[in-house]
């Protein structure tokens, strides 16, 4: 067979079929989104244009999910990179036993992100709460976790570092194992104390993993979705992202047109996003 | 033993790290153990003060739990080899081949993977229902494998660029075709990648949440994610050592595949790019 | 056994072009080398011949069968790759079964080959082993084997002995030298070595940055290289190159250099032009003088900077007036208190080039 036609044989259907599931949907998106249009209520579909955006960008809430959506970015990113770091300078470490550790501390990621969320739940559901113990026996303070506000913000933060810093911890680790020993060496020969070593040296060397690390979780947070539909269910509200929202607007009282101008924006935004920042990045990426 | 603040500090870090790891799933777990009166005690217990073993038992029976878990079981099973199906080829292609537009074919897969589930529902929905598809484990399959093609594609390609192509060349010219190559050579050699891969995706379909939970309406289509968050709202919101007991029946086999695939893990997550 | 011919082939790889019109035969049974320095376009014509890669342009001839878009497996060529190639999922004797394989033949025709070639070339022992568990000279081994089981067309070596340290190389080139008489078959050599170019082969082609340059008996183009990017592949170590003037006078032609003069013979007042010149040396054509010798002409004086032994020979590094020169001795020569030494430069063995064409002028 010829290299050419090889070639199309083998990429074209596979971009095929991911156009289809992933791209179609939002040609349709659009066209949905100009029409009123709910399931439930099939018979009162009408033409509308550019009404459900209208709507759209005059909902309080649709910024209040834009607003958390990057909240939530920026503070998980910032929150996993840390704790990420600690995970992987501990796991760095060379003792009999680190192995066990290794698995210990890197199983969250790849759990089923809902599972997660769930377990969390358990930890903070009121009246029974585990947390709450903890706070109370320490500060003397009870805190409703679920009632949205500022708690229900660092729940969800908290889930999403339990389960994703070990992931930037694997990769840091990854990175720190497979640097050359001599620039460190030839630093702690030379009398650097450490903090100096880490930040002059290891840090420069890992730039580019440290990259990867980022820019993977930063894409992958703009879909956040587990922990907060975890949290709120059957409480409080008011720390939705941009997929809550949808799912609730959208699908919960199946309000197709207008949940699929919601959609349309968010599609555009996540694909700029991701477009902008591959090609970017590409360089450390191949 | 010289003291050193550095020594000390790690190993307060390690024991912090091991409670905060530790403490949800132990919680979780031995909530499974807890009587339906103990799981609402206060303060709540770290120790069952009475082991029950009952849940772990009634939930297959109570619940469509075994349905829940053959729908989740078929998805996976589906995803992962559509996933693969796709991505195989494409891997190799992109791998073996310097052709005009590949920095462009490999940089649009990865760009999919990055699109929210969310944005893409709604038409699925509306377009399942219309079919009569909605519902089943099959169409979830069809899609968790659309998702995870980017994953295949960059992380499989990444395996097969480390054969030398000497190896298949040579083969070719020992007088086999170049598909005979990829069988006999090539795949043999990227075995371990192939199932790390493999593993990856199926935990990746078997605990996805949005498209199940929108996508499926009773246990014919229910996956066991949804199946278990379904234990959350309402009047079952209380039943923790039931929902404990799904959660970990649900989390050991990614438990075992993770152990068993952990040194692939790094390189199969970050697509390929960190060995 | 079968001859081969290669037609006007180019090729291109982005901007960069690897083999520009190469044309050349090689004979039914002959061995030929293909001589050049590293990227100079061997591995990817030897290739193109063996159809993983594909030209641009041009055809490749075997027996007069166009061959050039056939796949490598039904064109019925060995090629033992520099790497050696060798399967690592498969013990010694299946990577050696494998074109038997191929070709469907049954298992104790395949049996019966793998033992006989194994005897000929000494690794019988080593069939139920892994590659990862055989040495640099057994690995090479088994990549012939699976060439020379075959009963190909045409074989094709790529740099067989690079990879080998260099105390094996001589042993593996007598080994070599022994095979292709027993094997009786058409053979194409690619190398960097000139050594094996003089040693094994009966025509040298050489190619340089993808063009090929002469063809020819080793030690006519060796002798009389055409191209000073000849004189400098064909040449180990690394030939003497010396700016020269050439003068003209009374019938006279002189050859000055910064160390020596030579005279030329009057032959030349009518092929060559005053100016200036490229003169080639090879090393082994720079000899020490111990004893005074009133008749030899062509004597000057240098200063010895290094010497390293190689075997039962010495490198010599000199310098001349300010021009560093590599002379190649055949004995060993250790350097004592005296550093001064004189230096006998052969005059029938000097190459002069012009120094714009790189073309030779003289002889």
């Amino acid at each position: 067979m010829k290299t050419k036609t090889l070639i199309l044989v083998t990429t074209l259907p596979t971009l095929f079929y991911l156009f289809t599931w992933l791209f179609y949907p939002f040609i349709y998106n659009i066209y949905f989104s100009t029409f009123y249009y709910k399931l439930a209520r099939p018979e009162l579909t009408r033409f509308i244009g550019i009404e459900n955006y209208v709507s759209l960008f005059t909902d309080p809430d649709f910024y209040l999910a834009a607003r958390n959506t990057v909240i939530f970015i920026l503070a998980c990113l910032g929150l996993e990179f840390a704790l990420g770091l600690l995970i992987a300078l501990c796991l760095s470490r060379d003792f009999k036993g680190i192995g066990i550790f290794r698995i210990f501390f890197t199983l969250p990621i790849l759990l089923p992100p809902i599972s997660v969320a769930i377990i969390w739940r358990l930890m903070i559901f009121p009246e029974m709460s585990l947390i709450d113990f903890i706070t109370q026996t320490l500060f003397n303070i009870r805190i409703n976790w679920m009632a949205g506000g500022f708690p229900s913000y660092i729940i969800v933060m908290l889930i999403d570092a339990w389960q994703w810093a070990p992931f930037i911890g694997l990769i840091l680790l990854a990175g720190m194992l497979g640097l050359p020993p001599e620039p460190v060496e030839a630093a702690r020969v030379d009398g650097a104390p450490p903090t100096t070593v880490f930040f002059r040296i290891i840090i420069p060397y890992l730039k580019p993993i440290i990259l990867i690390a980022l820019i993977l979780r930063f894409l992958d947070l703009i879909k956040l979705f587990d922990p907060i539909y975890a949290v709120v269910t059957g409480g409080g509200s008011g720390i939705e992202t941009l997929s809550v929202y949808i799912y609730k607007r959208g699908f919960k009282v199946l309000d197709i047109g207008y949940g699929a101008a919601i959609s349309v924006i968010f599609w555009i935004v996540a694909f700029i996003a991701a477009n902008l920042i591959v090609r970017r990045f590409k360089e450390y990426l191949v | 033993m010289k003291i050193n603040g550095w020594k000390i500090a790690t190993v307060i870090a390690f024991i912090l790290l091991t409670i905060w790891t530790l403490i949800p799933i132990y919680y979780s777990f031995i909530t499974a153990f807890k009587s339906r009166i103990e799981i609402t005690y206060w303060p709540p217990t770290l120790i069952p003060k009475e082991f029950t073993m009952q849940y772990w038992f009634i939930i297959w029976f109570d619940r469509p739990t075994i349905a829940y878990y053959r729908n989740t079981v078929i998805a996976s099973l589906i995803s992962t080899l559509i996933a693969l199906a796709f991505s195989m080829p494409t891997a190799y292609t992109c791998a073996r081949f310097n052709f005009k537009n590949r920095s462009d074919v490999l940089f649009t897969i990865l760009t999919f993977r990055f699109l929210p589930p969310a944005a893409v529902v709604l038409p699925i929905y509306v377009f399942l229902r219309q079919l009569a598809l909605i519902d089943t484990p099959i169409s979830l399959g069809l899609i968790y494998g659309a998702i995870n093609i980017p994953i295949g594609v960059w992380v499989l390609r990444s395996y097969i660029i480390e054969i030398p192509p000497e190896l298949e060349e040579s083969y070719m010219i020992d007088g086999y075709s170049r598909l005979r190559a990829f069988l006999n050579i090539t795949l043999p050699l990227i075995r371990p990648g192939l199932v790390a891969v493999s593993l990856i995706i199926l935990a990746l379909s078997w605990g996805e949440f949005l498209f199940a939970s929108i996508l499926t309406t009773s246990p014919a289509g229910k996956t066991l994610p949804v199946g278990i968050s379904e234990y959350m709202g309402g009047e079952w919101g209380y039943e923790w050592n039931k929902i404990m007991a799904a959660t970990f029946y649900a989390i050991i086999p990614i438990i075992i595949a993770f152990i068993a695939i952990r040194k692939h893990l790094a390189r199969g997550l970050t697509f390929g790019i960190v060995r | 056994m079968a001859k081969l011919r290669v037609e006007k082939v180019s090729k291109k790889f982005g901007p960069k072009k690897v083999l520009e019109d190469i044309s050349f035969e090689v004979e039914e049974g002959s061995f030929t080398t293909l001589l050049g320095p590293p990227s100079a376009g061997k591995t990817t014509l030897l290739r193109i011949i063996a159809g993983v890669e594909h030209p641009d342009k041009g055809r490749i001839f075997l027996d007069d069968e166009d061959i050039t878009d056939l796949p490598p497996k039904d064109r019925n060529v060995a090629l033992v790759y520099q790497t050696f190639a060798l399967y690592p999922h498969m013990k010694v004797y299946d990577n050696i079964a494998s074109p038997l394989k191929a070709r469907k033949l049954p298992p104790d025709e395949i049996r019966k080959k793998i033992e006989e070639i194994s005897e000929f070339l000494n690794i019988h022992h080593l069939l139920d082993r892994y590659p990862r568990e055989l040495s640099g000279g057994e690995k090479q081994r088994v990549a012939i084997a699976r060439a020379m089981v075959k009963e190909a067309r045409i074989y094709l070596f790529d740099e067989p002995l690079t990879n080998l340290d260099y105390k094996l190389r001589e042993a593996a080139r007598t080994e070599l030298k022994r095979m292709s008489k027993a094997l009786k078959a058409t053979i194409l050599y690619a190398t960097p070595d000139p050594i094996d170019a003089l040693a094994l082969s009966d025509k040298v082609h050489i190619l340089f940055e993808g063009k090929l340059l002469q063809s020819g008996a080793p030690r006519e183009v060796h002798d009389l290289p055409n191209n000073l990017n000849v004189a400098r592949v064909f040449s180990y170590p690394t030939i003497n190159l010396i700016d020269a003037d050439l003068e003209m006078k009374n019938g006279k032609v002189t050859l000055k250099t910064p160390f020596v003069s030579i005279d030329l013979p009057t032959y030349c007042t009518s092929t060559l032009a005053e100016g200036r010149y490229l003169l080639a040396i090879r090393p082994h054509d720079l000899h020490i003088v111990f004893e005074e010798d009133r008749s030899l002409t062509n004597v000057f004086k240098a200063r010895l900077l290094l010497t390293y032994i190689i075997g039962s020979e010495t490198i010599a590094h000199v310098e001349a007036n300010g021009v560093r020169l590599t002379l190649h001795l055949p004995y060993i020569y250790r350097v004592g208190e005296v550093r001064d030494v004189k230096v006998f430069i052969d005059a029938n063995r000097i190459l002069l080039f012009d120094a714009n064409t790189m073309e030779r002028v003289y002889p």
